[in-house]
């Protein structure tokens, strides 16, 4: 190399260390992306990570939380790195290092005195998503089921689970997808508060590919989120108000005559019979459900009427009774008729001609791609909002339509991760016992349905991630005998545990599969530094358990093995055709599901009609057959709270685990509250003001942000912190998880993290 | 023609996630609380999010910058040892080991793409990851990059992919009067 000014050339300053290794691993939080990964190492230290690659390029991507992960959180101050057992009072942070061993004997001695006196299932087991491979996932889930312990569910803690009970009532299923990389062929995607720019980056670049090809992406999201500062277009509703915005919707392309009717008809419920007195489907004689058939002009089974009636009601004679019946979408319309767009545009305060625009836009171009993102189902009345969506995508003919499709999320990580393999999770057929997990503190504090004296926590930073941390400490702890927790860093929930056993990242772990969301392709995990200190995985940790109760020979699998045999003994055919041979020679392989992947295209759906269920006749009791728009949990509260609270998901971090990194911080230093400057003003707050947010259950303390990116009645801020990064309290104090009758007769009520409501006022400063 | 090396960064892919300046830093070895990189928000370099207009009338986007490898950089033109210089192929280099620490360039640089590191009293920017581009490869920031919005190539070789993106994309350089002629064409959102 030349020179034009005399110099030599030289390397940069701090030259860049040559790895001495590179290592093709996972990077799996709960970003769901799960980006393979080149781990460079030198020294076993993690020193640069770079895409791996993929046998699609457009999967060769990572992001700024996943360098961040592997360069520093491994050896971060914080890191556990022995097993730890309480020095002083629970919470006090005072802690005697042990060995395995000892901590193996605490724990055990408390365990079995528990069992002894109310039985293992009074032990129990806990669990979130800090790691995503199924190793690693379902371990707590297994142990509690080898040992007939207790596991407390996930789902309605991660607070996603509304999405999957609203999905499960109308398709049968709890979640469906298209594949985001064939996002191309879509002419219009619809994105219902799926904030893809922030949550989903590494995606994104299929989206700019489409939007260059022509596709036009409107944004609905109550704050001007970045997904809404890249979109085509942007409705801004009030916080939990999507279903009123879906029904404004549904009234345009119902009433403009854009709806399939012929799709309708054949595929959904809505031209069943309905009962005017009771709400129930009217059935013949052998249970099958009846619609009007004009053709006969009479209730014929759905299946064999010629020309079903959609609108319309009758008198039927059943069996020498009378019954005034009608169908399942004159019914229906009987609600949906009020919405007109301004009647949805009074409640949601997206403009009437926008809402009509937008459903108009929708119905009519081809294909219209849905996406709903976890955000709108945050609220207690999540599932029908997910209900409500599906309801448009529906009525317009759009479901198993390539690149269209009501789309929440789904390829192999769901699978691996909610459906598990038997052999693996069962092992030799050993049940425990499960309760709801977001009914933990109340189990707990009240011993009902059952003692539950000892809780083990794994991968689950529980003091910033739930709302209940502080009810536990107060109502639950207490009834403890013994709390665990597995961890790689001291978080807010393990400060509180009586032992702390030291977790490796998935860096230091070796033999693990992991699935992606929105993608067809599982990977292999592999080592790519050895564990810090003593840590060890979550399943040789619960392990340790199995072999003092001499249970080692249920426990313990080879982990290669297990990783073949979860693979090809899952009860999806289309993961048991995976290649486990091209899977452990190149790192990544594809689940082999048709292109492009359309989930229903068969139009079967596993519902008891075996159609899509508009109608909801399961709900008839609880006044939910029908979709409509109810209140959020505290509307009441309005004239004492007025503030809707969003603490949203964004670019520098997923969940907590990156808000603790230094290079992280570099970008992202601290917490800011967005408030709107009419707010702001009106409570004499000036931007970078200390102001606490607060309701009767809790407050925080933190800067503003006075920002025009939120409306008015609206705070923001981006979610993850931890209780260091506020001056008082945590925002998760401010939560609670009100029951939903509808969701628990399905699953478990969800977390609805949204769904409160605050007030905020500026600190005085001392 | 000889090669003229230069980033083509695409404003409407750029999502302001920060994941090309943490990218540079562990590739380059930066010290903590220093980048090469910044990405200003819609103009400014504010930390937390503040979209541009009135609710709902908003808009807000991303500008990565770092060395502009202006093709008449002021800063090597006031370097009064040949810490900073020009390679042929236009990439503005930095030998550290002949910094002075005079700061001059700092004051001439009219994008502030040079940082001035106190505890060793040197200036420190991107050199396009010289280290990588020598050997085929991308820089880290491009490579990086989650959307696709960063490029790097010969400008002078019709066939680049830098030379379709300005062929095909409307751009502009920043602070065109500086006359400093900077090598980072943005495509414009």
């Amino acid at each position: 190399m030349t020179n034009t000014s005399g110099g030599t050339v030289r390397k940069p300053k701090s030259p860049p260390p040559e790895a001495d290794r590179v290592v093709r691993t996972v990077c799996s939080p709960n970003c769901m992306g799960t980006c393979g990964v080149n781990a460079h190492v030198r020294n076993d230290r993690i020193i640069k990570l770079e895409p791996a690659s993929f046998p699609d390029p457009g999967f060769e991507r990572i992001c700024l939380r996943g360098i961040a992960m592997a360069t520093e959180r491994l050896h971060h101050p914080d890191r556990i790195s022995h097993p730890l057992i309480r020095a002083g009072e629970r919470g006090a942070n005072v802690w005697r290092q042990v060995s395995w061993d000892e901590a193996y004997d605490y724990i055990l001695n408390r365990q079995q005195a528990i069992a002894e006196r109310h039985g293992w299932r009074s032990n129990a087991w806990v669990s979130m998503t800090g790691n995503y491979a199924f190793r690693a996932s379902t371990s707590a889930r297994r142990m509690a089921n080898v040992v007939g312990g207790t596991y407390f569910s996930k789902l309605g803690l991660t607070a996603d689970s509304a999405a999957y009970m609203g999905m499960r009532a109308i398709f049968g299923v709890d979640y469906a997808s298209n594949d985001i990389s064939e996002v191309g062929q879509a002419k219009f995607l619809l994105s219902v508060g799926k904030n893809v720019v922030d949550t989903g980056h590494s995606e994104m670049h299929f989206l700019f590919d489409a939007m260059e090809r022509g596709l036009k992406f409107t944004m609905v999201d109550p704050r001007f989120s970045r997904s809404a500062a890249k979109a085509d277009e942007w409705l801004a509703p009030h916080p939990g108000t999507d279903v009123a915005l879906a029904l404004g919707m549904i009234h345009v392309v119902v009433s403009e005559g854009l709806i399939d009717e012929a799709y309708v008809v054949t595929h959904t419920n809505a031209p069943f019979l309905v009962r005017e007195a009771d709400g129930a489907c009217l059935r013949d004689e052998n249970g099958e459900y009846l619609v009007w058939d004009l053709a006969a002009a009479a209730p014929v089974p759905a299946g064999a009427a010629i020309s079903p009636a959609l609108r319309g009601s009758w008198t039927v004679s059943q069996r020498g009774e009378e019954i005034d019946c009608v169908t399942a979408f004159s019914l229906s319309w009987r609600e949906w008729e009020a919405f007109t767009p301004q009647h949805a545009a009074s409640i949601c305060g997206v403009p009437p001609e926008q809402i009509a625009s937008v459903a108009r836009e929708y119905a009519t171009t081809e294909p219209a791609w849905l996406w709903v993102g976890y955000g709108p189902q945050r609220y207690a009345q999540g599932h029908t909002v997910v209900r409500a969506w599906a309801t448009l995508a529906s009525l317009c003919g759009n479901i198993g339509k390539p690149h269209a499709g009501m789309n929440t999320n789904d390829g192999p990580l769901m699978l691996l991760l909610f459906s598990p393999t038997a052999e693996w999770v069962t092992p030799q057929g050993r049940v425990g016992h499960s309760l709801p997990g977001t009914r933990m503190v109340e189990a707990i504090a009240s011993g009902e349905p059952y003692p539950v004296k000892s809780l083990w926590m794994s991968a689950y930073n529980f003091g910033t991630q739930s709302p209940l941390l502080k009810r536990f400490v107060r109502e639950a702890l207490p009834n403890l005998d013994l709390f665990v927790v597995s961890e790689q860093v001291m978080t807010d929930a393990a400060v509180y545990a009586d032992v702390v056993l030291p977790c490796v990242s998935y860096y230091e772990d070796d033999w693990d599969v992991v699935g992606n969301i929105e993608n067809w392709y599982v990977q292999l995990r592999r080592r790519a530094v050895p564990p810090v200190g003593e840590s060890r995985n979550d399943v040789d940790i619960f392990g340790g358990v199995c072999d003092r109760l001499q249970l080692g020979h249920i426990w313990n699998v080879d982990p290669e093995q297990s990783c073949r045999d979860y693979l090809s003994n899952h009860t999806d055919p289309r993961i048991r055709a995976v290649d486990f041979e091209a899977l452990k020679r190149d790192g990544v392989a594809r689940v082999p599901v048709d292109r492009p992947y359309t989930p229903f295209r068969d139009q079967k759906f596993a519902t008891p009609s075996g159609r899509i269920e508009l109608y909801q006749e399961q709900f008839a009791d609880l006044d939910e057959a029908v979709l409509k728009a109810k209140p959020q949990a505290e509307s009441g509260q309005r004239d004492r709270f007025p503030f809707h609270l969003i603490t949203y998901k964004h670019t520098h971090s997923t969940h907590s685990q990156h808000t603790i990194l230094p290079m992280i911080a570099e970008v992202l230093p601290e917490p800011r509250l967005e408030i709107a400057p009419t707010d702001a003003a009106r409570r004499n707050i000036a931007d970078g003001d200390v102001v606490r947010v607060f309701n009767d259950r809790g407050h925080f303390v933190v800067k503003a942000n006075v920002s025009n990116g939120v409306p008015p009645g609206t705070l923001a801020m981006p979610q993850g912190w931890w209780k260091r990064h506020f001056a008082s309290g945590h925002p998760s104090d401010l939560g609670h998880i009100p029951e939903s009758p509808v969701q628990t007769r399905i699953a478990e009520t969800n977390y609805s993290v949204w769904d409160f409501m605050c007030d905020v006022e500026k600190e005085e400063q001392p | 023609m000889s090669e003229r090396m230069a980033f083509v960064i695409d404003l409407k892919r750029c999502i302001g996630c920060d994941t090309c300046v943490i990218g540079c830093k562990v590739e380059n070895a930066v010290p903590s609380g220093e980048a090469r990189i910044a990405v200003y928000d819609s103009g400014r370099r504010p930390l937390f999010e503040k979209p541009e207009g009135q609710f709902p009338a908003l808009s807000q986007y991303w500008l990565p910058t770092m060395c502009h490898h202006c093709e008449d950089a002021p800063c090597v033109k006031v370097c009064p040892t040949t810490t900073l210089w020009k390679r042929e192929d236009g990439v503005v280099m930095l030998d550290v080991d002949k910094c002075v620490g005079c700061q001059r360039c700092d004051e001439a640089c009219p994008y502030d793409a040079i940082s001035f590191d106190a505890d060793v009293g040197t200036a420190d920017k991107c050199t396009m990851c010289v280290h990588r581009i020598d050997a085929g490869e991308k820089p880290s920031c491009a490579l990086v990059c989650p959307t696709r919005a960063i490029h790097q190539g010969d400008i002078n070789d019709p066939g680049s992919k830098v030379s379709e993106l300005l062929r095909t994309r409307d751009h502009k350089v920043l602070a065109e009067s500086s006359g400093a002629a900077p090598q980072i064409y943005y495509l414009e959102p």
